[in-house]
Parts: structure tokens; C-alpha cells; sequence
């Protein structure tokens, strides 16, 4: 056998990836933002709603995401009547398992940034009529670009190195829900070691990279006047 | 020119704000030690912060009455702040800065606002430059351009000229009178610095300990307040 990087795994993982990050950073711009500006208890609550999978394991979050998403619950059969086909062990399946598992990696980023902004400038932006959609427009976004950058990156390779949840939720099946983490486990229970080692270098690569992408642009000097 | 009258009640752990007064000449001084209350007081002005009792109003027009539970919101237009730390936007140009609170207007009308509120502050030639290239006067400047360009009828002034050195504050301040003066908005500034009480002979209101203590001319207000130090002193 032929030691090789499995393509299709690759392909499949960087599209969950990117999809996973795109949708992580539509909910965490708001989401953060609003945690961050906000002293209200439910804010408080949903911050450490947000942070349960930095603290549970993998197969709890894959397991009840299974059973939920599954044919035996009410959400998982009117998914399944809608889609045509049940969100476990597909690759809409995984995109939902991995927003979720991935959420803090993208909300904590957007919440300290915006924690971070000066009051002043959030006071004159209220006095100035900017609120809501406006405020995250014009001011929280240009002014949280570093923490963007970090939220993106950091959603991206975190769901590049997903393993638990992936598994759970969407078994191996080549095409449809095998990632790179899960092929390079078929490839170690098969004794093709060669194969497993090529395809972890190319993930130690591909993370390194958005990595240095952090380290390089994320702590450039910026001016900021008013700091 | 409005007049301004504020008769408001906030409590917090153990301080307790309970300022009545009225506005109804520029310069008008809000005057008092680091810790009366003056900054939390223009906060609920301005309607950044709620009040737990009282009323505030701009001739007829009710700001907030608590016992109606009509609460004035920041971003209405007609109260502008500006603070001693200027608070302008890092990302954007001067002209930017100016324009970002009547955005909704057509750009021509946009750009002649702008122009016309630079011009007004003396800071025409700083339009296209970065804030990070501005000095602290000119800072100033701006943030006033800026605070004035929605058309305020009521303008608070939190410190806003505290590390100037003198001739730019006078200049400022003069300036900033005749502007008022022109346009119809009544305007509150305050300070801890004696000397612009005496500076630009306000009306002075002083402040302590969260209450309004004593209104008046400047060299009235001031001097009864050193007596009393003098007194304490022994």
C-alpha cells in the first residue's frame, strides 16, 4: 500500500472549516459584542452557557447532539422531513456539531475585544446616535479587527483538529463525514503509520499557519489614538 | 438661549446624588471637588445614566420624569458630551469623526455640516488628517465640532479643556461662548479648576458631596467657599 495524504479528507475538512468559521463569526460578532456591553445576568448565564465545551468532553456534546439530531426526537424527525435525509452522520450534521463545539473559540475573542474598547468611545457613539447593528458596524467592528482575526483563526483550526464530537456525530464515512483527525485514526487502527504521519504534518502545517497568521498580523502595531 | 432644569435623585452604595439647579446663562460652571457627583450628574443629563427620581427639562421640553417613567436616551440628538479625553474614534479621519453622528443626512449636506463646523472651531485645515496626528487643543476642537454638528440644544462639557495649557483653554473658551451664543444652545461645563471659574466670570453652581451647595458669580460662590475653608482650617 501506497503511504499517501488522504485528499478527500483534506477537501471535506477545510470546507468544514471554512463553513464553521463564516457562520461562528456571524453569531459571535453579535453575540460577543452584546455579552461584552451588557451587566445583565442572562448575559453573565449565557457567557458560561457559551463556555461548556471548553470544559466537557467531546462525546458528551457529540452524544446529546446525536440524540437530538437523531430520528428519535421531535427536532431531529422535523430536520430530517425538511432536509430529506436525518443531520447525524452528514455533513450538515457536522457543520452543526462544530458551530457548537467551536462557539467559545469564536464568542471569548469578541467579548474581550469589545470588553477591551475604551467607554468613552461607546459613550460618544450612544451620544452620536449609534446603537445596535450601527454601533457593531461603525465602531465595535473596525475597532475589534485583532480579535476578529483571532476568533476566525482560532474557530478555523479548532475545527480542523475536531476528533470527539466529529465521531460521534458523523461516524467515518469517506466523503460525507471523514476528517483528517478521523483519518489519521483509520490510518493508525490499520498499521499505516506512514500514511498517518504524512497526513498529521499536514495538519501541524495547516495550524501553524493560521497560527503565525495570528502572531504575525493579529499583534501589529495599530494606532489607537484615545488608548 | 433654553434654560436647562434639573432636579434630579440617584443612589448608589453610599453615595447619594440630590442636585436641583437651573441653567439659564453661558458660561455656566459646574464647580466642585474630584467625588461630589459632578461627572455622574452630567451622565444622567445627558441620559447615559437613569436617575432613580426626578426631572429634567430643556425650557418646556421634559427631558426624563421619573414619576411619568420617561427616561431621556443618549443618541437623541439633543444632548451632546464631550469629555476631557476628546473620545474620538482612532479608525476614522477628522472629517469622519465630525460626520459620524449625522450620517443620515445626504452626503452634500454631510459635507457642509462637517466644513462648516470645522470652520466655526478654527479647525477647517485639520478635515483629512488621522486623530493620532492631532494635539490636544485640536483634539478639543474636534470633539466640539463633532458634539455640535447634530444641532444640540444642550451641550455638557466634562473637563473638556483640563490638561490645555492656558491660552489654548482661554482661546477655546472664548470662542466656544460667542458660538453658543449664535446657535441658541445652553451649555454646562464642568470643571475642579478654580481658575476657569474666574476666567471667563461664570455662573458658577457648587458641588459637594453629591448636593448643590451654593449658585452664583464666581468671585461670590468662590470666595464664600474659601471662608469656609479657612474656618475648617482654624
Amino acid at each position: 500500500m501506497q503511504p499517501g495524504v488522504d485528499w478527500q479528507a483534506l477537501w471535506l475538512t477545510l470546507r468544514l472549516a471554512s463553513i464553521t468559521t463564516a457562520i461562528l463569526l456571524m453569531i459571535a460578532l453579535p453575540l460577543g459584542s452584546w455579552m461584552a456591553l451588557s451587566r445583565s445576568r442572562i448575559a453573565r448565564t449565557l457567557e458560561a452557557v457559551v463556555a461548556l465545551p471548553l470544559v466537557l468532553p467531546p462525546t458528551v456534546l457529540g452524544f446529546y447532539l446525536l440524540v437530538l439530531l437523531g430520528p428519535r426526537t421531535a427536532p431531529g424527525r422535523w430536520i430530517a422531513a425538511v432536509l430529506g435525509h436525518p443531520l447525524a452522520f452528514s455533513f450538515q450534521g457536522l457543520v452543526v456539531g462544530s458551530v457548537i463545539y467551536s462557539l467559545p473559540f469564536a464568542v471569548q475573542p469578541m467579548t474581550a475585544g469589545v470588553g477591551n474598547i475604551d467607554h468613552d468611545l461607546l459613550d460618544a457613539a450612544h451620544l452620536l446616535g449609534s446603537r445596535g447593528a450601527d454601533l457593531l458596524r461603525r465602531v465595535l467592528i473596525p475597532l475589534t479587527r485583532r480579535s476578529i482575526l483571532t476568533a476566525a483563526v482560532l474557530s478555523f483550526t479548532h475545527t480542523i483538529g475536531e476528533f470527539g464530537v466529529v465521531l460521534m456525530l458523523g461516524g467515518s464515512i469517506p466523503g460525507r463525514t471523514q476528517t483528517l483527525s478521523i483519518s489519521i485514526y483509520d490510518q493508525v487502527e490499520a498499521f499505516d503509520y506512514a500514511s498517518a504521519n504524512r497526513t498529521s504534518l499536514l495538519l501541524i502545517v495547516i495550524a501553524l499557519a493560521a497560527l503565525l497568521a495570528i502572531y504575525w498580523w493579529g499583534t501589529a502595531p495599530v494606532r489607537n489614538a484615545d488608548a | 438661549m433654553p434654560e436647562l432644569h434639573v432636579s434630579v435623585g440617584h443612589h448608589r452604595g453610599s453615595f447619594s446624588l440630590d442636585a436641583a439647579f437651573t441653567v439659564a446663562r453661558w458660561p455656566a460652571l459646574l464647580f466642585g471637588p474630584s467625588g461630589a457627583g459632578k461627572s455622574t450628574l452630567l451622565r444622567i443629563v445627558a441620559g447615559l445614566d437613569r436617575p432613580d427620581t426626578g426631572r429634567i427639562a430643556l425650557d418646556n421640553h421634559v427631558l426624563t420624569d421619573t414619576q411619568q417613567h420617561s427616561f431621556h436616551k443618549a443618541g437623541s440628538g439633543v444632548v451632546q458630551l464631550v469629555s476631557q479625553r476628546s473620545a474620538l474614534f482612532p479608525h476614522l479621519s477628522v472629517r469622519d469623526n465630525v460626520a459620524f453622528g449625522i450620517h443620515r443626512l445626504l452626503p452634500e449636506e454631510q459635507r457642509a455640516r462637517v466644513d462648516e463646523m470645522l470652520t466655526l472651531l478654527g479647525a477647517a485645515h485639520l478635515a483629512d488628517r488621522k486623530i493620532d496626528r492631532l494635539s490636544g487643543g485640536e483634539r478639543q476642537r474636534v470633539a466640539l465640532a463633532r458634539a455640535l454638528a447634530p444641532g444640540p440644544q444642550l451641550l455638557l462639557l466634562d473637563e473638556a479643556f483640563t490638561g490645555l495649557d492656558g491660552a489654548a483653554k482661554q482661546e477655546i473658551l472664548c470662542e466656544l461662548t460667542e458660538l453658543l451664543a449664535r446657535r441658541h444652545v445652553v451649555a454646562l461645563h464642568v470643571t475642579h479648576e478654580v481658575a476657569d471659574a474666574f476666567a471667563i466670570e461664570a455662573e458658577v453652581f457648587l458641588m459637594r458631596q453629591g448636593r448643590i451647595v451654593a449658585q452664583g458669580p464666581a468671585q461670590d460662590v468662590l470666595a464664600s467657599e474659601r471662608e469656609q475653608m479657612l474656618k475648617v482650617l482654624g
